[in-house]
């Protein structure tokens, strides 16, 4: 007998593994940022924020809750693992970083070949960690970890004032506090101060922290309760 | 009738603990299949594995579509029972369709996700503890239905209910030492209660 087609969407949304938070708070920046441009503003602001945001949206823990059982009555349903990783990739990395990369263009960004390359590179790098990292339990240390990381560096006056000359292109610092800033701001390699070797670099991590994901989640041991 | 389920030298370890040792089975459509053992046997393990969701170390599974149904706290924590069904491809449900999954009661959530289970209509359906939460005219109900739809397909039970065993499965595994007992019952001679019993009690000795 065919089984009848189940809804990875509709799961992953019953389950909780889907942020749909990202939505209406995009919608919120795109209104303050059409307000800003309107009274004559740049409102790059709002776009730096959704970029900020766009891990945090990214990290679904669909692993966890695979891990957890929560997804085996959809597997006995006929829907395959790779299928499903894909579906929450498309849905929780592609959809909202289109939507972040829409906004933060429309608030005022210089677009050029080079200036989308590198922004490019800088969401599959935050996006691609937020979303790998947001899928393995990991997420409550290494990823809050990260997002503090990146919190703190621009609260604290000597990690803002390094971001703000790296930005402005006075000085660069040595290789590997210049990487350490890119790590823990990605966003800073948006602009074309910092070396394109750096974008290359976050291209890379993110792409491979996607494949990585991929593979994790294709073959990680479901163990149900026990996980509990 | 479906092809059977095929398990081969299946053997799977947590660390340095051997739960599977080389498990081999044949289970066939037609008859209710209840596997029991001490708790730690490896029972859950052994359904998860066979329906893919865990990984053996060795050995090999085949059969059908599989189906692991692992009880009521598996199931969404929100929605309604509709929203829960049109996830999985199902029908709606004409009577608590509406109701919120995270209202029902233990017994109401199982049943509910019982259903579902066999209206998925695997060739292979593994239900771990189905009996739990479930009031006696359910569990009478869900025992005529594993009859009814065992005639087309592999039906294995995972259980400590003896009472349910004895009442409709025809084959029984035991599991202990991460090897399987292997014991048929024809109509005509139902499971004995207190053999099944003296099996745990023989496991505790090794």
């Amino acid at each position: 007998m065919t089984p009848p087609a189940p809804s990875p969407l509709r799961w992953l949304l019953l389950t909780r593994a889907l942020n749909l938070w990202f939505y209406p708070v995009s919608i919120a920046l795109a209104i303050w940022m059409i307000v800003g441009r309107a009274a004559g503003q740049r409102a790059t602001f709002a776009g730096y924020f959704l970029l900020f945001l766009l891990p945090i949206a990214a990290g679904t823990g669909l692993l966890s809750a695979a891990r957890a059982g929560e997804m085996d009555l959809l597997f006995g349903a006929g829907e395959t693992r790779s299928h499903l990783w894909w579906q929450a990739f498309a849905l929780s990395f592609v959809l909202p970083g289109i939507v972040a990369t829409a906004i933060f263009v429309a608030g005022g960004f210089e677009l050029t070949l080079a200036s989308a390359a590198r922004l490019g590179t800088v969401v599959c790098f935050t996006g691609g960690v937020g979303f790998a990292a947001g899928l393995v339990e990991m997420r409550y240390t290494a990823g809050i970890v990260w997002l503090l990381t990146r919190l703190l560096i621009v609260m604290v006056p000597s990690g803002l004032s390094a971001v703000a000359a790296l930005e402005r292109g006075q000085q660069l610092p040595g290789p590997f506090v210049t990487s350490l800033i890119v790590v823990a701001a990605p966003e800073i390699a948006i602009g074309p101060s910092v070396p394109a070797m750096y974008s290359g670099a976050c291209l890379l991590a993110g792409a491979a922290v996607i494949a990585w994901s991929y593979h994790h989640f294709t073959h990680a041991d479901l163990v149900g309760k026990r996980s509990q | 009738m479906n092809m059977p389920l095929e398990v081969t030298a299946l053997h799977k370890t947590y660390g340095d603990r051997e739960v599977l040792r080389g498990f081999n089975g044949t289970f066939e459509s037609g008859r209710v299949t209840a596997l029991i053992g001490p708790n730690g046997a490896g029972k859950t393990t052994l359904l998860r594995i066979i329906a893919g969701l865990q990984r053996a170390d060795s050995g090999t599974v085949s059969g059908g579509r599989v189906l692991y149904y692992g009880g009521f706290d598996l199931l969404p924590s929100r929605g309604t029972v509709n929203q829960f069904r049109h996830a999985l491809g199902l029908p709606k449900h004409a009577a608590d369709g509406a109701r919120q999954l995270r209202q029902l009661s233990r017994g109401e959530r199982q049943g509910v996700g019982l259903d579902a289970a066999i209206e998925l209509a695997p060739a292979v359906l593994l239900l771990d503890e189905p009996w739990t939460a479930l009031e006696p005219d359910s569990r009478a109900s869900l025992n005529e239905t594993l009859r009814l739809i065992a005639h087309d397909r592999v039906v294995l039970c995972s259980t400590h209910d003896l009472d349910e065993v004895i009442r409709v499965a025809e084959d029984v595994v035991f599991l202990s030492n991460g090897l399987g007992t292997f014991k048929r019952h024809t109509a005509t001679e139902m499971p004995d209660r207190e053999e099944l019993v003296n099996l745990y009690r023989e496991s505790r000795k090794h």
